[in-house]
This record gives structure tokens, sequence and C-alpha cells, in this order.
């Protein structure tokens, strides 16, 4: 049964290096049940593109719709601030480069202080994943809200898998980015079938 | 490499424009016309290029080539408006080789 | 009224709604803000001359103030990016803080539509006659010049493409000083030997040198020899892809080969006429040395996908041939240092490349920000 490993366990695993996060500015991001991770300064903001919508299928009755489109890239340094307006949603990233051992799934959540104030995230990090780790932020708050960068908004949780598996074995859409990427869900392989079977229904 | 090239020749020409203020009775620029004659009388003198300001220093090579004998006879602390109109010629009229 | 003298009428009001636009732009850096008000306050000390009327004489002057200020709003315009490079910037502004003294700059970074158009634009770095212009004038003085840095928006990211940007900085370090320009006028007053030059540079035994060529010659030596430092052999490698490797020298530049020997020679301590000539220049204006500010790094990091921990400023300008070294090695190096195979293919190992030299980079900044501000 997999379990959430705790601090002694976690600064043995950086120890042996095979718990990579760089930077660590400081330990006491290892907290008792896990690692706290914070805001880092590169973020694609959503913005109204010229296609009529994100196209998350490889459908193309309205159009192609890319979803790079809708993204804007913008950046910040250590210790400015972003403003996340209500509802709006961000790809970020974290400011650590992780790489977790074979056998460890992170699961990342926003820190109590800053989910009280409205905003929500989830992310999972695959074992052996390599790379910042992605987040999307959105703001449920009916008032913007002004992040630093650098801030410790994340905690993340540590779950021991029942074996190993290698990241690379299976093809990765995303592999080392140290910033957000946009989404490249039309390079899933069923959507290919499912198109098939639309344009069959349809006789395109 | 063109961009300080440039560069080079807008110094030319404002220290033309410098002359021109001081031949007209505008003595703020005085220092700077007398810093560069003083420089140019100490190559002449044979000091090193290494050991001058640079500023303007192909204006000063350029005074030394062309007017070397002038240079040596006149007072670089109190020049007279004789000697500045005397040097505006001798820029104006070997300028192209100041840029070069 | 001269023609001209209404076409200036045209610049000034012109140069009057590019100012009371400017005023919009939203610094969070009080350096360029404090710049911005000086470039309003010179322009209205340019407007109140010429309105008070002026000789015909004084055209040129007037018009090459007001360019200043155009350029000058061009330059701070492009720094609101916010899509900036700092990693590129960080490494090129502390190789800079080896040679000039950083307060007297700011530096802003444009990208560019051009593919390799990695420059620095100096048009007002130094101009010390304009700056006693609009001083003597105007009474206003500029402590700081602007200095901008061009990156193609194409290559951004391309850390290992950025390596010409040591080159150009190479040009900023040696206007600064006035290396080249004051050895080529040294050479033409024969204060400086050239015989043990002539196999590099044989357009010296004519009787009239052509003293343009020779400073551009020498300045593009000393750039790469600038870099070299940084860099190392990289600078080189990127010469002879760009330049085809080319023997012949142009006007403006030597031959690739002649330029690779040297390098060379630079980097391996071996005894070469032109690093002797340009080292006795270095040395004499800025009193320091050119020599290696590079640590070479020897990690399986990047093999092993992660950034590598930067140490030491000569580590960080390692870092940028760290990567050059990996993307030069055998591919089979991922797989063996994972332990498994990877499967990576080429445009990911480049694209992993530039993610890992900048995460690098960028946390080695990050470190240092932290631990300077934690106190």
């Amino acid at each position: 049964m997999s379990s959430i490993i705790t601090s002694e366990a976690i600064k043995e695993l950086i120890k042996a290096e095979k718990l990579i996060i760089r930077p660590l500015l400081d330990q006491e991001q290892i907290t008792e049940i896990g690692i706290d991770f914070r805001l880092g300064g590169n973020f694609l903001v959503s913005v109204q593109g010229r296609e009529p919508l994100i196209n998350a299928s490889l459908n193309n009755e309205f159009g192609r719709g890319n979803s790079r489109y809708f993204f804007q890239e913008t950046r910040r340094q250590l210790g400015e601030t972003f403003i996340l307006h209500p509802n709006q949603t961000v790809l970020a990233t974290s400011l650590e480069y992780v790489k977790l051992p074979d056998n460890y799934v992170l699961v990342l959540c926003m820190r109590s202080s800053y989910s009280r104030l409205g905003l929500t995230m989830s992310t999972i990090a695959q074992p052996g994943y390599c790379g910042c780790l992605s987040v999307e932020l959105t703001n449920y708050n009916n008032n913007p809200i002004n992040l630093s960068i650098g801030a410790r908004l994340f905690q993340g949780l540590f779950y021991q898998t029942d074996k190993s598996s290698k990241y690379f074995d299976n093809q990765r859409k995303y592999v080392c980015n140290v910033r957000p990427e946009p989404s490249a869900v039309t390079n899933d392989e069923d959507l290919t079938i499912l198109t098939r079977l639309w344009k069959a229904r349809n006789h395109i | 490499m063109l961009m300080s090239h440039n560069t080079s020749d807008q110094e030319v020409d404002f220290f033309l424009s410098f002359l021109y203020n001081a031949i007209n009775g505008d003595d703020r620029y005085n220092p700077t016309i007398t810093s560069l004659l003083k420089d140019a009388k100490a190559l002449a003198n044979g000091t090193s290029v290494f050991d001058l300001d640079k500023t303007s220093l192909n204006l000063k090579i350029l005074i030394d080539r062309f007017a070397h004998d002038w240079l040596l006879k006149v007072d670089v602390d109190r020049p007279s408006t004789d000697d500045l109109r005397q040097l505006q010629q001798i820029i104006n009229d070997y300028k192209n080789y100041a840029v070069a | 009224m001269l023609p001209i003298k209404r076409l200036l009428y045209l610049q000034l009001y012109q140069a009057e709604t590019l100012i009371s636009n400017s005023r919009k732009y939203n610094f969070s850096d009080t350096q360029k803000d404090n710049y911005l008000k000086k470039l309003e306050e010179l322009f209205k000390g340019i407007k109140d001359s010429i309105e008070r009327g002026f000789d015909d004489a004084k055209i040129f002057e007037k018009k090459s103030h007001l360019d200043f200020i155009f350029k000058s709003i061009e330059f701070l315009k492009d720094s609101t990016l916010n899509t900036i490079p700092f990693e590129v910037v960080g490494c090129l502004n502390k190789a800079m803080s080896d040679w000039i003294d950083a307060q007297k700059f700011i530096i802003v970074t444009s990208l560019q539509n051009n593919l390799y158009s990695f420059s620095y634009d100096l048009s007002y770095a130094m101009n010390k006659n304009f700056y006693q212009s609009l001083e003597t004038e105007y009474g206003v003085v500029f402590d700081q010049k602007l200095v901008q840095i061009n990156l193609p928006l194409t290559l951004s990211k391309d850390y290992l493409s950025s390596v010409a940007l040591y080159h150009e900085l190479g040009h900023f370090v040696d206007l600064q000083h006035s290396i080249t320009s004051t050895l080529r006028y040294a050479i033409y007053l024969k204060q400086v030997s050239v015989t043990d030059v002539l196999g590099y540079m044989p357009f010296l035994t004519a009787t009239d040198i052509d003293l343009l060529k020779l400073e551009y010659h020498l300045g593009e030596y000393f750039c790469d020899l600038f870099a070299a430092q940084y860099i190392g052999e990289t600078i080189g490698l990127f010469l002879q892809y760009i330049t085809s490797n080319s023997a012949k020298d142009s006007p403006t530049h030597p031959s690739t080969v002649n330029r690779i020997k040297v390098i060379s020679d630079f980097i391996n301590g071996t005894d070469n006429p032109v690093v002797n000539l340009i080292q006795t220049a270095v040395e004499a204006l800025t009193g320091k040395k050119m020599e290696i500010r590079y640590s070479k790094i020897t990690s399986d990091d990047f093999y092993k996908l992660i950034p590598y921990e930067i140490k030491s400023d000569a580590e960080l300008h390692g870092s940028i041939m760290y990567g050059w070294q990996v993307w030069l090695d055998d591919v089979g190096k991922f797989n063996q240092c994972m332990g498994y195979n990877v499967n990576l293919t080429e445009p990911t190992i480049y694209r992993v490349i530039n993610s890992l030299v900048e995460k690098s980079i960028g946390n080695y900044f990050t470190i240092q920000h932290w631990a300077k501000n934690k106190v």
C-alpha cells in the first residue's frame, strides 16, 4: 500500500541524489510530510485569440484552434509580482526543477494560506519526471490577487508506488520543461482514432 | 564597427560646433578646446597615444599630422580667436582623414 | 526660413508627441524612470532654445540632440517587454562588470525579428563631445548612458547561439576603453612595432596604411579574444559555421582561418603575435589582462536531465560551453547516464540542452539574490 513519505525519508532521498530539487533555497521547505514549492517566474496567460475556440479535438469543423494561440508568454524575476485576475487561469511552473525517483509520485496542491484566497490548482508528477512542476493556477476570488515570484504557494506530497517505472519508456510530450508549455493534448493518439470515427460517421 | 565609425563622425562634428561657438564669443566650450589642444601638443612632443585622453583622439592625431608646426607654436592654454579659426580650417580641410 | 530649418521644427514636434506618449511607460526600475525624466528636461531645453531663435549653423547640433531623444525613447520602449531572457543578460552583465563600471550604464534588451541580429547598440554609449554639448547648452547631465542588447526573437531562448553576444560585448568594452582605436593610432604613428603581425595583417606593409581596415581587423581580433576569455573555443566553432571557415579576409573582417588560430593560441597559451599586440594595448588602457575567465564543467548532470549547480562566475560562463559540449557529444551518453534507453530525438536534445543551460544559470542568480537578501 502506497503511503506519503515524511521529512526524514525525503531528506534521505535528496542526500542520495535520488530526488533532485534545484534550487532548494531553504531547508525549511522540507516540512513534516512533504516539500513546499515556490512560484516560478514564467507564465502563459490566456488571451483572446482570433480562432473561435480552443480545439482539444482533432475534428476540424470549427477550425484548428491550436491552444498555442490562446496563451501569451510573460516573465517575472524573483521578488517581482504577478497579478491573477478573477476567474483567470494561467499556466505557471514551480521555481524548483525536480527529478523524481522511479518509484515515487508527487502530488502538488495549494498551501492553505493561498487556497483561502481563492486560488486553486492541482498537479501530479509521475515517477521519473524531470522538469519544473507545471501548474494551472486559477483565481476564484472576486478580486485580483497579487502573487510574489518565489513565494511558497504549493505543497508537494510524495507517494511511494508499488513498483518502479521508467518515465521515458513512454513517449513524453513534456521533457525537462523549465517554463510552462501550452497543452499538447492534440498529440494524444486516441484523438486520431476518435477523429477517424467522426469522419466515417459523417462521410468526410 | 560601422556604429563606432559613425559615432566618430559625430564627435568631430560636435567639436567643430564647439569651435564655432567659441569663435562667436561663447567661452563655455573653452575648457574642452584647450584640453584637446594640450593633448595634441603633447602628442606632437612625443607622448605615447596610450597616455592621452581618448576623447577626440582622431582629431589630436589629425592636427599633429597636418598642422604639426602650427601646433608647436600655438598657446594651448589661451588660444586666440584667430588660432581657433585656424584650427577650424585645419579640421574642415582634413576632416576625411579624421574618420579614417 | 531655410527649408532645412522647417524640417527641424517638424522633428521638434514629432519629438514632443513621442515624449508625451512616453509618459505612460511604467518601469519597475527607477533608473529608467529617472532617465525618462531627464529626457523630458532635455526636450524642454531644446524646445526653448529653438523657439528663442538660433543660428542656422547650429541646425546640425539641434538635430543631433533631437535624434538622441528619439533613439533613447526607442531603447526605453523596447525595454518594457516582459519576455526578456534574463539569464543571457545576466551572464553578459557579469562579463561586462569585469571591464566596465556597470553603474555608468543602463542596459536594456530588445528582441528583434531579424535572425542572427545579435548586437549591442552603442549609438550613445560614449560620445563625450555629444554629452558635453547637452550639459553646456541645457545643463542636463546624463550620468548613466543607455546601451541596448539586441537578440533575435526566434533565438532568444537559444543559449548555444548566444555565444555571439560575448563577441558583441567585446565591441562595447573596446569602445569604452578605446582599445583598438588607440592601438591603430599607435601603429600609424609607429609607436608600436608590427613586424611580428605582418603574417596576419599583410596590408600593414603598404606606404599608406588603410587605417579603417586596420581598426576593423583589430576590433574583430579583440572581440574574438574577449569572447574566448569566457566561452573558450566555442566562439571559434560558431565563427567557422557562420562564415563557412573562409580563408580570405575582407575590408572589415580578418579571415576565419586566422581568427581561429588566434583564438586557439590564446586559449592554449601558445605565443601569438596578434594576441601579444592586443594584450599590450589592453593592459595599458584597462590595467587588466585578457585571460581565461571560465571554468570547464565536467559533470554528467545534463546527461541525467538535471540542471548543473553552478558554483562561481567562472562556472557560469562555463555552463554555456558545457551546453555546447553536450550538443557535440554522443547522444548515447544520455542513455548511459540515465541507466536506460530514454529515446531522446535530436530536436528534443536541442530543447533539453537549452532548457538545462537556462535553468542552471537562472538557479545560480536565484540563489545569489536569495542569499544576499536573506540577511
